[in-house]
């Protein structure tokens, strides 16, 4: 209908059954939500509620076992594998627990790489890992390998890779998981304001309360339904 | 770009892995080398061995292939001085020629007046400065066995023949012991031993009988020849079948500049013989001498057996070093398929590093052939190779064999990216949620 925005993500019915020898394990029940576009999103819930079970599946780098997943209107459960990592490289960015920067790389090559990705020009590619390395607060330090940085600046590092590609969606599986308090609320913080600057939608998994506080959508999980929005 | 900048850094990653599988990749690219290129040496050498023995091709009279080995004075060429010329002026032919020489086979007896002892001699008439010239024919610059020391005493007599020497012959050194001759010492006024020749001419009659002087006593390779060979000049030889005649020959010798035109002087002698002006059969030097056709296979078979086993050794070399650098960054290739990199470019990342591996091994182990094979033929490795009497010294063709080192070179990238692949094959079917997990 004109004037009422489609959503960013849309989940329908989605259901994941993992097979564990003999077992089968119902990671997500049937969960159908809609996140908009611009917002920032947690989602918690205990250990084993599916979390990021639909993180994978909304991030496209898994299959629900029924249902359906729709990115900006566009279903992409039933995507080629090909298509669907062309989907993440222009779309989506991810910041994961670990951080998962490559070792070989500077913090600035780190940012650099997903434009080199989608072939951008060297140049350019340079001057916008510089800027996102300053709008990250890694001014000076783009020289120094992953494993010269705390775990705060290597986060700082997955958010300005994970943004520098101008992504609809940044997805982040407990990001602050491996900090401290104050870095892991310096980190959220940082999120916030790459959000208001970009109006990338951050969809962020946690379990700290006070995290979840500072979110617009709060979607809690258990046992692999959704039981609040 | 960016692959090729991250694999190098991958390779880096790991420095002391990435070393020795370098090291390995450079030991036997190396040793590929240097084996290829005693190879190559052995099949020169085969070549001109070959030719020295009996030129690039052999003419003979119709039919002496299938009966002419028993008697070979029935099927001496007749106009052998006629032949060589119209060889010589051909169009085709003469340009190529480096040498026609003739040489006749003769049976017989001979015996030792002085020392009342006689036996069988399978006797060789040649031109003697053309057979000096035929023993030294080295097209391709190879160490010259004359100048060994350890082959001194086998040249320290002279030439086997010498044009002004023409009653003088040479002998196996078995046929020397069985006539119980012996050589006066060298620089003594002594004469030399007198032998006589019997043979039965072609054409019937009585036998011929003609004296001869023992010249020089050589060792030959095969223990029948040595109690039986008989060098002695193309006249001496002649007069003993044919005295009083023209002198003919058991074959006509052609030494061709280059043994590649070898072809090029068949087909012309076949058109000669289709045109009627050449009524001669002929043989090349490898149907001739069927041993070194036989020694240099055998060496490709080594060659070829050698490069299977370090071919597989390389491949699970590099296989094993690439799927431990995959196993160890399970997450880091769940991270980067999440952020956008396909399944090929993964094959292709990982490959590129094997390549990198490849082109460094291969790099060094050419350097590594090119200064060994240097220390090699410097050196004086000697050994005495199959059918010959005298010692060969140890050579390796590596710098003058570029089609070897480039053959090398790139068997082992080869093999390099085939060990790659495997484990980059592996590593872009995984499944990437449960590579972020490991």
């Amino acid at each position: 209908m004109p004037g009422i925005p489609k959503p960013l993500v849309q989940v329908i019915d989605a259901r994941k059954t993992y097979v564990l020898g003999n077992r089968r394990v119902e990671a997500l029940r049937g969960v159908t939500l809609e996140m908009p576009g611009g917002g920032f999103v947690v989602l918690q819930g205990p250990s084993g509620s599916g979390k990021t079970t639909l993180l994978n599946l909304v991030g496209g780098i898994d299959h629900p076992t029924s249902g359906k997943i729709l990115v900006e209107g566009r279903d992409i459960t039933a995507w080629s594998d090909d298509d669907l990592t062309r989907f993440r490289a222009k779309k989506l960015g991810f910041i994961f627990q670990n951080f998962n920067l490559i070792p070989v790389l500077s913090a600035l090559e780190n940012i650099e790489y997903p434009l080199l990705l989608q072939h951008f020009p060297r140049a350019e590619a340079k001057a916008r890992a510089l800027d996102m390395a300053d709008a990250v607060g890694l001014a000076g330090m783009g020289d120094q390998r992953p494993g010269e940085l705390s775990g705060g600046q290597c986060q700082r590092v997955a958010i300005g890779r994970a943004l520098v590609t101008g992504p609809a969606l940044v997805i982040a599986d407990e990001p602050t998981a491996n900090l401290d308090a104050a870095t892991g609320r310096a980190i959220i913080d940082l999120m916030h304001q790459m959000r208001d600057r970009t109006g990338t939608t951050f969809v962020i998994s946690t379990h700290d309360p006070a995290i979840a506080a500072m979110a617009e959508m709060r979607l809690t999980l258990r046992d692999g339904t959704l039981v609040n929005s | 770009m960016i692959f090729w900048e991250l694999a190098l850094r991958n390779v880096l990653r790991n420095k002391r892995r990435s070393l020795s599988t370098v090291l390995a990749i450079g030991l036997s690219c190396a040793g590929l080398v240097l084996f290829g290129g005693y190879v190559a040496w052995a099949h020169l050498a085969s070549e001109t061995h070959a030719a020295t023995i009996s030129g690039h091709l052999q003419l003979f009279k119709q039919g002496y292939r299938t009966k002419g080995a028993g008697n070979p004075a029935a099927f001496a060429v007749e106009n052998y001085e006629g032949i060589k010329r119209q060889l010589r002026e051909d169009k085709v032919i003469g340009p190529l020629l480096e040498m026609v020489t003739g040489q006749l086979l003769v049976q017989g007896m001979i015996s030792s007046a002085d020392r009342q002892t006689s036996t069988v001699f399978l006797g060789v008439g040649a031109a003697p400065d053309d057979l000096e010239r035929l023993a030294r024919w080295n097209p391709h610059g190879l160490f010259d066995v004359r100048d060994l020391a350890a082959n001194a005493a086998l040249f320290a007599a002279g030439p086997e023949l010498a044009q002004d020497d023409p009653d003088g012959i040479s002998l196996g050194v078995g046929l020397a012991r069985l006539l119980d001759l012996r050589m006066p010492s060298h620089g003594s006024a002594e004469a030399r031993p007198t032998v006589e020749l019997i043979s039965q001419p072609p054409s019937g009659g009585m036998a011929n009988m003609i004296s001869a002087t023992v010249r020089k006593l050589s060792t030959r390779a095969l223990e029948e020849l040595d109690n039986r060979l008989v060098f002695m000049p193309l006249p001496l030889a002649s007069s003993l079948l044919f005295p009083g005649e023209e002198p003919r020959v058991t074959s006509i010798i052609l030494l061709l500049k280059d043994a590649r035109d070898l072809p090029r002087v068949e087909a012309r002698l076949a058109e000669l013989a289709r045109q009627g002006k050449l009524a001669l059969e002929w043989r090349d030097c490898w149907d001739l001498n069927p041993n070194n056709v036989r020694s240099v296979r055998m060496m490709d078979m080594f060659f070829l057996f050698a490069f299977c086993i370090i071919a597989v050794v390389l491949v699970f070399t590099i296989y094993n070093t690439m799927m431990m650098s995959v196993m160890e960054r399970v997450r880091e290739i769940g991270t980067v398929r999440a952020m956008g990199l396909t399944r090929t470019d993964i094959i292709r990342l990982f490959t590129i590093e094997g390549l990198l591996l490849g082109l460094a091994g291969s790099v060094l182990g050419l350097l590594l052939a090119t200064g060994i094979s240097a220390i090699i033929n410097r050196a004086e490795i000697l050994y005495i190779p199959p059918m010959v009497t005298m010692y060969a010294k140890l050579q390796v063709l590596v710098t003058s064999s570029p089609g070897i080192m480039a053959a090398s070179f790139a068997s082992c990238l080869l093999v390099a990216l085939l060990g790659a692949f495997l484990p980059a094959r592996r590593a872009s079917r995984m499944v990437v949620v449960e590579a972020l997990r490991s």
